[in-house]
């Protein structure tokens, strides 16, 4: 429907509505439609439903979903990651394929691994690995003076006043 | 330009909005044809210009993750004016919740809110008009606005509301007669 008829349609309907100026008298901040578009591509690119990376603010906006590029990058670098592992293992001549790595190991540093990380390791695993053939406690003297004397070294500072009226 | 090349234009802009290639300078030129009629729209619903700036960014994102399931069954601005629509009734709605629990009060009629808005420097009478629509029920005052203020066909409009062009009529009817009674007694 053109102008003119919407014009005369409210006209006949409403008289004194028809006679009014059809301005509103509602204002926007100077220069908000020109900006509208930089400050929504600005929100959008900080929401990751609807990032839009700008690669050229003047030229061109590239809308991509980081997230699956964080994705796909992640799993890039585990791919780079475990292929130069390989690389490095087939290129070392010091580590021969058919040699177990940990033979390799020192028994000292199998200890200090074990230490560093004792938490790592299931109470079972310990218990299974443990070399139960021999005694640990061979060649200890279990005296009542070395025991006083562990306890006075050892335990003593660390009982509070009540736990150690409950143990005496 | 003729209503032939305007469509040919619009399934262009459609086509690289949805393909992809080039949507950022088509998302860019989809705001440049779009944001001042549906700021407007909007504006003329939720009064206050930071309210319209908040819904209008809301009502592109939401074209933005959309776009690609228009299928053109209706005119590319019938549909963002739905988006709009849905996003300020939404947003007015939202207001109405926090007004209720009283999280957010707005004191004052339309005509005070008005007068207090930094942004509206209109005259009695826009204010007398702006309070005769504020006495609307949400249809209403959407099918006035689209009618009056856009100069919108019943039958775009019913394609925005998505309801039959009699009972559009009616509402446009019902709405323009208690605005020019309200227009009369106060």
């Amino acid at each position: 429907m053109k102008e003119k008829d919407l014009h005369n349609e409210l006209n006949k309907l409403a008289p004194e509505l028809g006679k009014l100026p059809k301005e509103e008298g509602f204002r926007v901040p100077e220069g908000y439609f020109d900006q509208f578009s930089d400050q929504l591509m600005e929100r959008m690119h900080q929401d990751s439903d609807t990032d839009i990376y700008v690669e050229n603010t003047s030229e061109k906006i590239v809308q991509l979903r980081p997230s699956r590029w964080r994705y796909a990058a992640a799993i890039a670098i585990l791919v780079l990651g475990a292929l130069w592992g390989v690389n490095q293992y087939i290129g070392n001549p010091a580590i021969p394929l058919n040699q177990d790595p940990l033979a390799m190991l020192s028994a000292s540093d199998i200890d200090q691994y074990i230490s560093s990380n004792i938490d790592d390791f299931e109470d079972e695993l310990l218990i299974n690995e443990q070399d139960v053939s021999s005694n640990p406690f061979d060649g200890i003297d279990f005296n009542n003076e070395a025991i006083d004397s562990y306890i006075d070294e050892n335990i003593l500072d660390d009982l509070d006043e009540n736990s150690l009226n409950e143990f005496l | 330009m003729n209503t032939s090349t305007q469509s040919m234009k619009e399934r262009e802009l459609i086509a690289l909005l949805q393909s992809g290639k080039n949507q950022d300078l088509a998302f860019r030129e989809l705001l440049n044809q779009f944001q001042e009629k549906l700021y407007w729209h909007i504006r003329r619903m939720v009064i206050h210009h930071e309210d319209a700036n908040d819904v209008l960014q809301n009502t592109f994102i939401k074209v933005f993750r959309n776009i690609k399931h228009f299928k053109g069954d209706s005119k590319l601005y019938t549909w963002l004016y739905r988006i709009a629509t849905n996003e300020t009734i939404t947003y007015i709605n939202k207001q109405k919740r926090k007004m209720a629990t009283g999280i957010d009060q707005e004191d004052g009629s339309i005509a005070a809110q008005l007068k207090a808005d930094s942004y509206f420097d209109g005259d009695e009478a826009q204010i007398k008009l702006k309070a005769a629509i504020d006495t609307l029920p949400e249809k209403q005052k959407l099918v006035f606005n689209m009618r009056y203020y856009d100069d919108m066909t019943y039958l775009d409009i019913s394609e925005v509301l998505e309801t039959s062009v009699g009972g559009l009529k009616a509402s446009y009817h019902h709405a323009v007669k208690k605005i020019e009674h309200f227009i009369k007694t106060h």
